[in-house]
């Protein structure tokens, strides 16, 4: 229920205001009846009783007249008396019809009726036998016929006392209406005033004690909240203007507490934030510091890398000129002719360790590239026939040397691929070149075939000697370097035992594989295998620097 | 027939790549440096110049890259001959004009049959 607080005192307002009007109306009501009796008493008690006076006065005065008629003895006197009476007489009815018009009650009617017979009882006494009496006697001794008139004037005065009891009476009742009025009255004000008084204060004081009780409220939450706690409501029931400011209140409050938990998270979330930030900053001071060293470590490895490339460049350099000396005077006298057995052998001996150097120094040049990453592939067309004359032509000099054929296969759908030509070239050179090393008095046979690994499209070329081959337990070290079956093998043949890990290095980089398939005392076949569709530069110069190619198992 | 001019620093290389060439009959000349060859090659116009690469002074690559823009040296070819044999020393070569690269230590055989390819 909805009672705005000027309602309610406009209530307790309008309580007073009614037991007002209807003091207001009782009061005035009271009023008239005391006026109307005092009307009364004026128009009616006070003539009758002013009448019955003037009545009494006529009275007395018609009784002395009758003593004066007694008194005088001339008919003169007499007769004036006579009229005087007759005066009188008509006065009185006077009186009595002046008196008719002021009855208020049949008594007083009955009183006045009464009245008015026994004066007709005197005043027919007066004529009839008064008068005549006195006429007659005239000597003077008129007590009895005076004495006789008493018993009239007794009923008239009874009948007047009669009358006047009877105003008297009425007065009374008059006066004892307005008293019982006026007790009424100052009962019924009083009792009003009295009832208006509590109820006004009842209602200012409930309502101004509920009113204090709620702000006091509201002063506490208030307080509450400057002090910074936002805990709890008013939770106000009543519905008018401090119901309003307490739920107002309330939802202030509640909106507090929310935008303080809001802020606390946000504050929570911002200092979270806060720390992530100061850690990620360490983070990446740290991850700078480390990518700096990284970055150091990494220049200083190249720088190393750098220095050993630009080393061995040098060092090949520097072999290869003291070298070119040694070969080429050996070249020349050999040339001459001019050195006598064994002279010559030794010469030969000293061109084929030199020659021999001179691969050792090649190899060790390519395994140091190949140990740091820096073999370069280069793609290009390769034309597989002519790639087939041209290893065949290098190897001819060598096999011949061992009594050795040579003989290649190379079907006519065998055509160009793309790959690294001088690679390839250097591995095929290596393989026929140890083939006739190990082969005496027989075949040294290049096969180049089409050969599908998987999916894969791809070429294989086989070097098949018929030489002395290599035992099984020693085909796993062979693509290892310096892994020669055994010392005395390396003696006897010519071989830098860098070869075939060489070439398997090379071979695994542009996409390949080496295997060997050999047999003691039949001959040994190593194939060669690469996919036609090159291995895309990016990827076959990843995996060159990522392969572990030294001293990788085969 | 024309002769061959050969440069090198290196006494032993100049006289044995000479030996070798006046060997199998060609005619040579040689210079231990390129300022003498260039001078000589104004001179007596070889058939085909047998250029070191690396020497003190002016080098090999830059002495070649001189004759190559050289109107009236252009023409006589030029072949690096060197021990630094690298893919780097080798492509250096080529762009400046050398047709050929022959890597030390000389193969005689080797020598000759690029020889005879300039030289009839």
């Amino acid at each position: 229920m909805r009672f705005p607080i000027r309602a309610k005192l406009l209530g307790a307002l309008a309580i007073d205001l009614i037991l007002m009007m209807v003091l207001g109306y009782f009061a005035v009501h009271q009023m008239a009846t005391m006026n109307e009796r005092a009307v009364f008493i004026e128009r009616h008690t006070i003539p009758s009783l002013d009448t019955v006076g003037d009545m009494t006065t006529a009275i007395n005065r018609y009784r002395a007249r009758q003593l004066e008629f007694l008194i005088y003895t001339n008919n003169g006197d007499r007769n004036r008396i006579l009229d005087q009476m007759r005066a009188i007489e008509s006065e009185m009815s006077g009186y009595f019809l002046t008196y008719r018009s002021l009855i208020s009650s049949p008594r007083e009617q009955n009183q006045l009726d009464a009245v008015e017979a026994a004066w007709g009882e005197v005043v027919r006494a007066n004529h009839e036998r008064f008068i005549p009496a006195v006429r007659l006697v005239s000597d003077g001794s008129v007590q009895p016929f005076y004495s006789r008139m008493n018993p009239a004037y007794d009923a008239l005065d009874q009948a007047m006392a009669g009358l006047v009891q009877e105003n008297q009476r009425q007065a009374r009742a008059s006066l004892d209406v307005v008293a019982a009025s006026y007790d009424t009255a100052r009962t019924f004000i009083v009792f009003d005033t009295v009832i208006a008084i509590i109820i006004s204060a009842a209602i200012g004081l409930f309502l101004s004690a509920r009113i204090a009780r709620r702000l006091r409220r509201l002063v506490e939450a208030t307080n509450r909240v400057s002090a910074g706690n936002f805990v709890g409501s008013i939770n106000e029931q009543i519905r008018d203007e401090i119901g309003d400011l307490a739920r107002a209140f309330d939802q202030m409050l509640a909106s507090l507490r929310h935008q303080r938990s809001e802020l606390e998270d946000r504050n929570r979330a911002l200092q979270e934030s806060l720390a992530r930030q100061a850690q990620l900053m360490e983070e990446i001071v740290r991850g700078k510091q480390a990518e700096a060293e990284a970055e150091r470590a990494r220049a200083a490895a190249e720088a190393a890398s750098q220095a050993k490339s630009a080393f061995l460049a040098t060092m090949s350099h520097e072999l290869r000129t003291p070298l070119n000396a040694i070969l080429g005077y050996a070249q020349l006298l050999h040339l001459s002719k001019s050195v006598a057995e064994p002279n010559a052998q030794y010469l030969e001996r000293i061109l084929a360790s030199g020659r021999h150097l001179l691969t050792l120094i090649s190899d060790v040049l390519d395994f140091a590239k190949i140990e740091q990453g820096a073999l370069e592939l280069e793609y290009s067309q390769v034309h597989i026939p002519t790639l087939v004359d041209e290893l065949v032509a290098m190897t001819l000099p060598l096999a011949q040397r061992h009594h050795n054929q040579v003989q290649a296969y190379c079907p006519a759908e065998i055509d160009t691929i793309e790959t690294d030509g001088r690679r390839l070239r250097q591995v095929l050179i290596n393989l026929l070149g140890n083939a006739a090393k190990f082969t005496e008095n027989g075949t040294i046979r290049l096969e180049v075939t089409s050969a599908k690994r998987g999916d894969v499209a791809g070429i294989q070329f086989a070097v098949i000697d018929t030489g002395i081959g290599i035992p099984r337990d020693k085909q796993d070290k062979l693509f290892q370097p310096f892994s020669q079956i055994d010392s005395s093998v390396t003696r006897r043949y010519e071989g830098t035992g860098l070869g075939l890990a060489l070439s398997k290095q090379i071979v695994q980089a542009l996409g390949g594989t080496i295997e060997v398939e050999s047999e003691v005392g039949v001959g040994s076949t190593f194939t060669v295998w690469l996919p036609t569709i090159p291995v895309s530069t990016v990827a076959s110069s990843s995996l060159s620097s990522k392969l572990p190619l030294v001293g990788e198992p085969a | 027939m024309s002769f061959i001019l050969v440069v090198d620093d290196n006494f032993d290389n100049r006289n044995i790549i000479g030996q070798m060439l006046s060997f199998s009959g060609f005619k040579v000349e040689l210079a231990a440096d390129a300022h003498t060859a260039i001078k000589l090659a104004r001179q007596h116009r070889p058939g085909l110049i047998l250029m070191d690469l690396s020497m003190p002074g002016l080098d090999g690559w830059t002495a070649t890259e001189y004759i190559k823009r050289d109107p009236e040296l252009g023409q006589i070819p030029v072949v690096a001959v060197s021990g630094h044999v690298t893919r780097n020393d080798i492509e250096r070569a080529h762009q400046a004009g050398c047709v050929e690269f022959l890597s030390k230590p000389i193969e005689y055989e080797h020598l000759i049959s690029i020889a005879r390819r300039y030289i009839q």
